[in-house]
């Protein structure tokens, strides 16, 4: 496993193209194979001298069962990155690819957590028919029963038991986003994208979600990518720690996550390699905050 | 006395003061203009409890109820066709506009000159001048959908149909209801101006009928059975509305109260 500071040489943001051999071969578990992988994306709006490009070229690869966190200084374009990678936008230039496939405005086996849970539940429909609502229609397989059966297991999973048939805006903002979280998981997704999913949480349910989350992932193995602006969430989550610059947003650095799991919110952040990490990634940030205020 | 029977009882108590005050107001009146109040209900019993009921107020009804119906599956469509695309909003603007704006009362002369006199004249006007109302809240509605929500379900790869019909039209619904409440109003307004001029059967040609007669018992006991058909028609809406978007009340009331 290289170290943090190989790590930090090997990416140095001096450079203008990163290597993605390099990139894959950081990844934390050298025998899974890369899932999702972002080649040299870029994506600029406008045109013309009011272009504005607010991804400049950002490569990274994500391997199946990892957990992937992003942060970035405000404004660097992390939702834009989300949106690129899930197919909702189409990137001016670069591509990404889901299991070797090219993404051209929708994958199969992409789960989306975005964070207003409110407006992403369908008010109309109930918890359990929200959950299975990625699971039915025209060309879906499974029978009712079946959809029913995912949907309870996967509330369960969040630790929902029993809200199934209220309606989501019964329920508290966390148990919305848990909801929101249960939907994913019942689609068995190759990638679950999470863009700042706690963001609009109070600390406490931010805190059980992050615990949630780590719990889910370790139970399920399913691969996350976590974009969020909380640095101590990023670390604490992460199993790698993609730090992204300013606009027009690169990949600055990645960096390993060597902190033992299961994690804990008091041990794992009181390690002192979990104090070092995050002030590395504190340091980065705003180090990319202050050099583009004085631009 | 609950909170409900009490609401009950405040809201009726003022059509019951005006009533009643029309009631002693006109009980002394001698002009044939302004009969009493009784000698009104009375009429109006004696009219409806009659053959009239079949000859005009049954007529009036299934062209109401056919237009409005009409006017509901258009401006749906309609609406949803707008509402999907910017641009056919923006080439379509001016017609609309103009369209929109004419009173649908402007245009009862060129129905009958096109389609004739009779229900389908009728018909045809009420679903033009219901329409609206329903077009452009089901296109308001259609705009506002969630962008959060549609993205989440073209992430999960929900196919464009199955989003139109499973989203944007349940989170289209409210406005629709909205539009269809206004809707009622003018096929109403509508189908009774439309009789007075185009028919020989019907509520409207049976108040003008009468008020040609002088027979002024008659055409007040007309004007309130077109009040008691705008009500009924009104409430089926309403109660329409409430069955349809019970979820959307009781979401509203939560998020206010946050």
């Amino acid at each position: 496993m290289p170290s943090l500071s190989d790590t930090r040489q090997e990416h140095a943001s001096s450079q203008p193209a990163v290597d993605i051999d390099a990139v894959v071969a950081d990844a934390s578990d050298a025998s899974s194979h890369v899932v999702l992988e972002a080649r040299h994306l870029q994506v600029t709006y406008g045109r013309g001298r009011q272009a504005v490009t607010a991804i400049g070229d950002v490569t990274f690869a994500v391997r199946a069962g990892e957990f992937l966190s992003v942060v970035g200084p405000s404004g660097c374009g992390k939702t834009t990155l989300l949106k690129a990678m899930s197919g909702l936008l189409r990137p001016t230039s670069g591509e990404v690819l889901v299991n070797g496939t090219p993404v051209d405005g929708f994958a199969p086996g992409l789960a989306m957590v975005f964070q207003e849970y409110t407006r992403s539940l369908m008010p109309w429909l109930s918890v359990r028919a929200n959950v299975e609502f990625p699971l039915r229609g025209r060309g879906r397989k499974g029978s009712r029963e079946e959809t029913a059966r995912r949907a309870d297991e996967a509330l369960a999973e969040v630790g929902l038991v029993g809200v199934g048939d209220k309606y989501p805006w019964q329920l508290s903002g966390g148990m919305q986003q848990r909801v929101a979280i249960a939907r994913a998981l019942a689609y068995r997704p190759t990638v679950l994208l999470m863009d700042e999913p706690f963001a609009s949480l109070d600390a406490q349910a931010r805190s059980d979600l992050e615990d949630l989350l780590l719990k889910v992932h370790l139970e399920t193995g399913t691969t996350i990518v976590f974009v969020t602006h909380d640095i101590d969430e990023a670390v604490y989550l992460g199993d790698r720690v993609v730090v992204l610059s300013q606009r027009p947003t690169e990949v600055k650095v990645s960096l390993a996550v060597d902190l033992p799991r299961p994690r804990t919110q008091i041990e794992t952040k009181a390690l002192p390699d979990f104090v070092e990490l995050r002030t590395e990634v504190l340091g980065l940030i705003l180090a990319e905050r202050s050099a583009h205020a004085h631009e | 006395m609950s909170t409900r029977v009490s609401r009950t009882l405040t809201g009726l108590a003022l059509p019951v003061a005006l009533v009643s005050l029309w009631w002693f107001a006109s009980a002394q009146s001698t002009t044939p203009y302004y009969p009493p109040l009784s000698q009104i209900l009375e009429g109006f019993r004696d009219v409806w409890t009659s053959e009239h009921l079949a000859e005009h107020l049954a007529p009036s009804l299934v062209s109401l109820l056919a237009g409005f119906a009409l006017a509901v599956l258009l401006g749906i469509c309609c609406g949803i066709a707008l509402g999907l695309s910017e641009r056919l909003r923006r080439d379509l603007r001016p017609v609309t506009e103009f369209l929109r704006a004419m009173p649908v009362v402007a245009l009862v002369p060129i129905a009958l000159v096109l389609l004739g006199p009779g229900r389908s004249m009728e018909i045809a006007l009420v679903a033009f001048a219901a329409s609206w109302p329903i077009i452009v809240s089901t296109a308001d509605g259609v705009r506002a959908a969630d962008e959060v929500m549609l993205n989440t379900a073209r992430v999960f790869g929900v196919p464009a149909r199955r989003r139109l019909l499973r989203v944007v039209l349940p989170a289209a619904l409210p406005q629709v209801m909205a539009g269809a409440r206004i809707a009622v109003a003018a096929a109403v307004a509508t189908e009774v101006v439309a009789n007075m001029v185009g028919s020989s059967a019907g509520l409207g040609y049976f108040v003008i009928s009468a008020q040609q007669s002088f027979n002024v018992i008659e055409t007040w006991a007309g004007l309130l059975m077109i009040g008691i058909v705008g009500c009924c028609m009104t409430a089926l809406v309403v109660v329409a509305e409430r069955w349809t978007l019970r979820w959307h009340r009781q979401w509203r009331s939560q998020v206010t109260e946050t």
